[in-house]
């Protein structure tokens, strides 16, 4: 017999390549919601991973205050259903299916107001909301 | 907020219990805090509290959500931090079931490491918590 594998590794690569990554914004108006996002997350199994309020001093929270977060499941669990289930909670909320790479990217200490623009136009795939896009201006991407 | 409350999946009912008390949250951070970093937030209790060293592991063992909280209408005068606690109860989540059985910690505590939330002790040193945890710590 050949070892081909370990069983800790091997289950780890296996669930890895199950997980889906949603992508969760809060527009600061509408965070008396968050608590609704954390439990219709929960609903559906799906695991906080990261949160944050976008921007890199407490004057940018209290100035833009939109909050990024990343939930976590299981693909094939009832998890898909999240985003349709958070349109009917609120539909101001965007919630996408994105790889954790491009989530990774979109949580910046940039105040949201700078990168959101870019990020739903050049990596944007599908957004749930019930709501139509309103088209919004590029805005460019500046590090201060 | 402690690792076993977002782990339980009670981190949106605590919220929810925070803004229908009349604070306002101005921002949120999640972090999974190393042995060091949770060692200088709770540095000033090392000699205060009885379970300081397990408080100190319990931090470690998953992601803390931290809350940047405003008073709103929860509170006059600017004592926020003062009204805050109140909400919080007892250290020990047994002695606030029986003597303040709405407070966080008699809700969504299990004992005295595990214990829901972790709140700032006193009025001047919410700015240098706020700055330590949302910027210095967010910035990392």
């Amino acid at each position: 017999m050949v070892l081909t594998n370990y069983a800790n590794s091997f289950t780890r690569e296996y669930m890895t390549s199950r997980e889906v990554h949603f992508l969760v914004v809060i527009p600061s108006s509408r965070f008396r919601s968050f608590p609704k996002v954390l439990n219709t997350a929960r609903q559906f199994s799906l695991s906080l991973a990261r949160v944050r309020t976008a921007g890199s001093s407490v004057r940018d929270f209290l100035e833009c205050g939109d909050v990024v977060m990343e939930v976590v499941g299981i693909s094939g669990h009832n998890g898909d259903e999240f985003p349709v289930a958070m349109a009917k909670v609120d539909s101001e909320i965007i919630v996408q299916n994105s790889p954790m790479e491009e989530i990774t990217v979109c949580l910046p200490t940039l105040p949201l107001s700078l990168f959101l623009p870019t990020y739903l136009s050049c990596h944007c795939r599908t957004i749930w909301r019930s709501a139509p896009l309103v088209p919004v201006a590029l805005a460019p991407l500046s590090v201060s | 907020m402690k690792p076993h409350v977002i782990k339980d999946g009670s981190a949106g009912s605590l919220i929810s219990d925070i803004l229908s008390a009349g604070f306002d949250i101005e921002a949120v951070f999640s972090i999974h805090m190393s042995l060091s970093i949770a060692e200088t937030l709770l540095s000033v209790y090392r000699s205060l509290l009885p379970s300081y060293s397990q408080s100190i592991q319990h931090l470690t063992t998953g992601p803390v959500m931290a809350l940047l909280i405003s008073s709103g209408s929860a509170a006059s005068g600017g004592r926020c931090v003062e009204s805050f606690r109140a909400l919080c109860g007892p250290l020990e989540p047994e002695l606030g079931r029986i003597l303040e059985p709405n407070s966080l910690r008699a809700k969504y505590g299990l004992d005295l490491v595990h214990n829901a939330v972790h709140c700032t002790d006193l009025e001047e040193d919410g700015e240098l918590e706020t700055r330590y945890i949302f910027e210095t710590l967010a910035s990392l």
